[in-house]
């Protein structure tokens, strides 16, 4: 679910759309194991395992970009309302950071299980390489530099429980058949919510059909698709019920994958200033015009002669190719941008900054009280609402109130672990996370999700963390983090079953201590 | 049961190659039940049935749509591929009607595009544009594209049709070949009309590299044969489509053929089998070719008279909404473009 099944042209959720090599599924990116040479950079995209598990679609290009650039600076006591947002936009849009000039890496597959590795617009260079599909290989840079590359299978490094995530959002299409003719049956106007409602009994647990959204599916009865009730659902000993179990969906399942680990100076001629890595991949799926053996017999620059004011239209390459799908954060297609296949803009997501807003605004008036009623605190305003309420914002002016805190708290980490040099690097928020959509990596941490984001990070848990008060102390002066919620010790105490973790809090396989990690595939 | 669709071999040609794939998705689907899965059968049997051509596969899906819909006449799904199967079967007042009763459906991009799909073939262009408008705006598919083009084609604008279908080829991938040869090849024909055989041939041949063995392609690149009177060329290419789709309008096409070749007997032989095949579909009470019939008796029989017959009951049975011949209103129609519901 970080982004598997997104955009909706790939999602295969949906039974008339085929499981497609162009739905990217992850973006990892963190710091090599092994700095005794200089910082090492580690990137792993991943995406389905079509046409299969090692087998890479000769008719896609992954595209990696880069961009790497000091840390900005934060402005403290800075106000928390609409202008500092815009302010902030407006500057990552027209200052720093600079994705028209980023760096990227394309990887295509042909006919022999050959993969070409092109390199373009590194400070030292463009340079490019072939390698064989399932072998680790190094990449010799004009530089004198090496790039270890593996591009092949693996097992899915995402682990989550996607039908808990699904009912908590009454996502229909997980559980049902949903007509492909009507998009407004997909997410139903029944309240987003983290524990199940008294009555919602298209998306409450049935223990009748127990592996209902696990592979089973029914035909999406008639409505009403609304919520009528008061309360959440309560056994007879007055525990609720989680929409989680814990399990992981992607249990024994692949991914092909592309994963590339380069010394930072590679990157930047800056090393020592240039500490963040601006990260994301995109997938590009060939136009049938150019698989066909003969030339088109319109060159497209006679048909399109506006086309060539767009930076990807003057790349020859990629006029050849469509973008399908985009990731650099996780949650931010998926979970944000409601899957839009319009909404697919990787870094340049800045407009799509006031429907976060919104966004956020509507799954907090559905997982806000739920947090609460487990007596948790919570950072989004709902006016101490009893129970979720479905609510659909057309202004972010409107919105932004209530959310004003889920945006600009910082997110507390567990401990101090991820600063590794202790330079005390400033807490993320979630509107830096989010605008840009890339996984921007801090060097100088661990890279743990939000400072990039590692194989083991149980970043679906992470993603819910956002709607805790993190700013708020406890009795005992405790503040809640970004791993609260993956704290078993907290569901013991908390009145709910099952009691477990959202997500499980581990990969189904281990990981691998070295290059290239992600572990073998099934 | 092992259905007439996934008995067709997989062979050489990419066509018959995805023939063969949809059959053994329509045998998967065998054992399931439910308004999804009857659904995805009739789909599948309407995609088989557009990409081989067969007369008899596009009525089988015309009822398996209608066998389904009883059972599940509300799902829109199927509301949806019954109003494909009337646009193709010639029933524009049909379909309109059963987006009328499917509001959801009707306001969507894809029910816009049917909606704009059976107004053009109702010859009300301005509504139909307005259709495809509206849908490309909220959804700027190969689709709607190519549904404006005809629009444009049909209103003889025929540079900004070929531009259009040009931007409908921009949005279409390596995945979508059959589709990308549709858009080639109705491209030529554009060429063809126009009288630039050398680009015509230039798109019939790469419709034809794209997706090898597609009967649509194949059928117009034996029209451009008879234009440039390759007449022994242009009647083994027909004989070869009537022996693959039995639809009669080949067999007429091969008797027009050999009537410019002068061989009377053979082309007399062929017009009757034609006329057989369209009155075998008149009687059956299809609107697919009355418009055929029209033009049959104008141009082969020289039966002004009984042609006007033809084309007002085709009229009517166009604007019919139970698609039979309910009115005899002499309201001409524009000539029949094969449309997107031929891919």
């Amino acid at each position: 679910m970080a982004d598997h099944n997104d955009p909706n042209a790939v999602n295969s959720i949906f039974s008339d759309v085929e499981v497609s090599a162009a739905d990217v599924y992850d973006m990892f990116g963190f710091p090599g194991p092994d700095n005794s040479q200089g910082d090492r950079v580690v990137i792993a995209l991943t995406f389905a395992a079509v046409p299969d598990t090692g087998i890479l679609d000769t008719d896609m290009l992954y595209r990696l970009r880069l961009y790497a650039h000091p840390r900005a600076a934060v402005l403290r006591g800075e106000r928390r309302d609409l202008d500092t947002l815009r302010l902030y936009i407006d500057g990552v849009r027209d200052t720093y950071f600079g994705p028209e000039s980023a760096m990227e890496i394309r990887a295509t597959i042909d006919d022999h299980g050959l993969a070409t590795v092109a390199f373009h617009d590194f400070p030292g260079g463009s340079f490019s390489a072939t390698v064989p599909v399932g072998e680790v290989m190094a990449i010799p840079t004009p530089d004198g530099l090496a790039v270890d590359a593996f591009i092949g299978g693996r097992d899915d490094a995402f682990f989550n429980n996607l039908p808990g995530f699904f009912r908590s959002i009454n996502y229909a299409p997980q559980f049902y058949h949903v007509p492909s003719t009507r998009p407004d049956l997909r997410e139903l106007p029944i309240p987003k919510t983290l524990l199940e409602l008294e009555g919602n009994d298209l998306f409450n647990y049935n223990p009748a059909i127990p592996d209902l959204g696990w592979g089973v599916k029914l035909d999406l009865p008639p409505g009403p698709y609304t919520w009528t009730g008061d309360s959440f659902k309560k056994d007879a000993a007055g525990n609720y019920r989680f929409v989680y179990d814990g399990r992981d969906a992607r249990a024994g399942k692949n991914a092909n994958a592309i994963i590339l680990e380069m010394p930072l100076q590679l990157i930047t001629r800056h090393p020592t200033t240039d500490r963040i890595v601006d990260i994301w991949g995109e997938s590009w799926v060939r136009k049938a015009s150019h698989k066909v053996p003969a030339i088109p017999d319109d060159p497209i620059w006679q048909e399109h002669p506006f086309a060539f004011l767009s930076p990807d239209r003057r790349d020859k390459q990629l006029e050849g190719y469509k973008l399908v799908d985009t990731v650099g954060q996780p949650f931010a297609d998926a979970g944000l941008s409601e899957r839009e296949n319009n909404r697919q803009l990787g870094a340049n997501n800045f407009w799509l900054a006031p429907h976060f807003i919104k966004r956020l605004a509507h799954l907090g008036w559905g997982f806000g009280p739920s947090i609460t009623a487990l007596g948790l605190r919570c950072a989004f305003d709902t006016d101490n609402a009893p129970v979720p309420v479905h609510r659909l914002y057309h202004s972010a002016v409107e919105a932004f109130p209530r959310t004003r805190e889920v945006i600009f708290q910082p997110l507390n980490m567990p401990d101090d672990s991820w600063d590794v040099h202790a330079l005390g690097i400033p807490l993320r928020r979630p509107f830096e996370i989010f605008v840009p959509n890339v996984c921007a990596l801090d060097m100088d941490t661990t890279g743990t999700w939000p400072f990039g984001r590692r194989l083991e990070d149980q970043v679906a848990n992470r993603f819910l963390s956002l709607f805790l008060d993190m700013e708020s102390a406890a009795a005992d002066g405790s503040r809640y983090h970004v791993e609260t919620l993956s704290d078993q010790a907290l569901w013991d105490a908390a009145p709910i079953v099952p009691k477990t973790s959202p997500n499980p809090l581990k990969n189904d396989k281990e990981f691998l201590p070295h290059f290239p990690y992600l572990a073998e595939p099934w | 049961m092992v259905s007439e669709a996934a008995a067709t071999p997989a062979s050489a040609t990419a066509c018959a190659d995805e023939l063969h794939r949809l059959g053994s998705m329509l045998v998967s689907l065998d054992a399931a039940d439910g308004a999804d899965a009857a659904t995805r059968r009739a789909h599948l049997r309407l995609r088989h049935a557009r990409l081989s051509g067969v007369l008899g596969q596009l009525r089988s899906a015309d009822t398996a749509v209608s066998t389904a819909l009883l059972r599940y006449p509300e799902w829109p799904d199927l509301i949806y591929l019954r109003a494909n199967t009337d646009i193709d079967l010639h029933r524009p007042g049909v379909a309109l009607a059963h987006l009328d009763g499917a509001p959801g459906l009707a306001e969507s991009p894809a029910g816009l595009e049917l909606r704009g799909a059976a107004l053009e073939q109702l010859g009300r262009h301005s509504q139909a544009e307005a259709c495809f408008s509206r849908a490309l705006t909220a959804d700027p598919s190969w689709q709607g594209l190519a549904g404006l083009a005809q629009v444009r084609a049909a209103q003889g604008g025929l540079d900004a049709a070929d531009a259009l279908y040009a931007q409908a080829e921009d949005q279409l991938t390596a995945k979508e070949m059959s589709a990308f040869a549709w858009v080639r090849a109705t491209r030529g024909e554009l060429a063809a009309s126009a009288g630039d055989h050398e680009t015509a041939w230039a798109r019939y041949r790469s419709a034809a590299a794209a997706f090898s063995g597609y009967w649509l392609v194949e059928s117009h690149i034996a029209r451009l044969l008879r234009r440039e009177n390759r007449l022994g060329e242009a009647a083994a290419a027909y004989s070869a489509l009537h022996a693959h789709t039995a639809r009669p309008e080949m067999a007429q096409a091969l008797g027009d053929v050999h009537r410019l070749r002068g061989d009377d007997s053979e082309s007399a032989r062929w017009y009757t089998v034609a006329l057989a095949g369209y009155r075998d579909s008149a009687a059956r009470g299809e609107a697919l070719y009355l418009h055929h019939l029209a033009a049959y008796y104008a141009d082969v029989a020289g039966q002004p008279e009984e042609a006007a017959q033809w084309a007002a009951r085709d009229a009517g049975a166009r604007r019919a909404g139970d698609g039979r011949w309910s009115s005899l209103d002499p309201r001409p129609t524009s000539a029949v473009r094969p449309g997107r519901s031929s891919i």
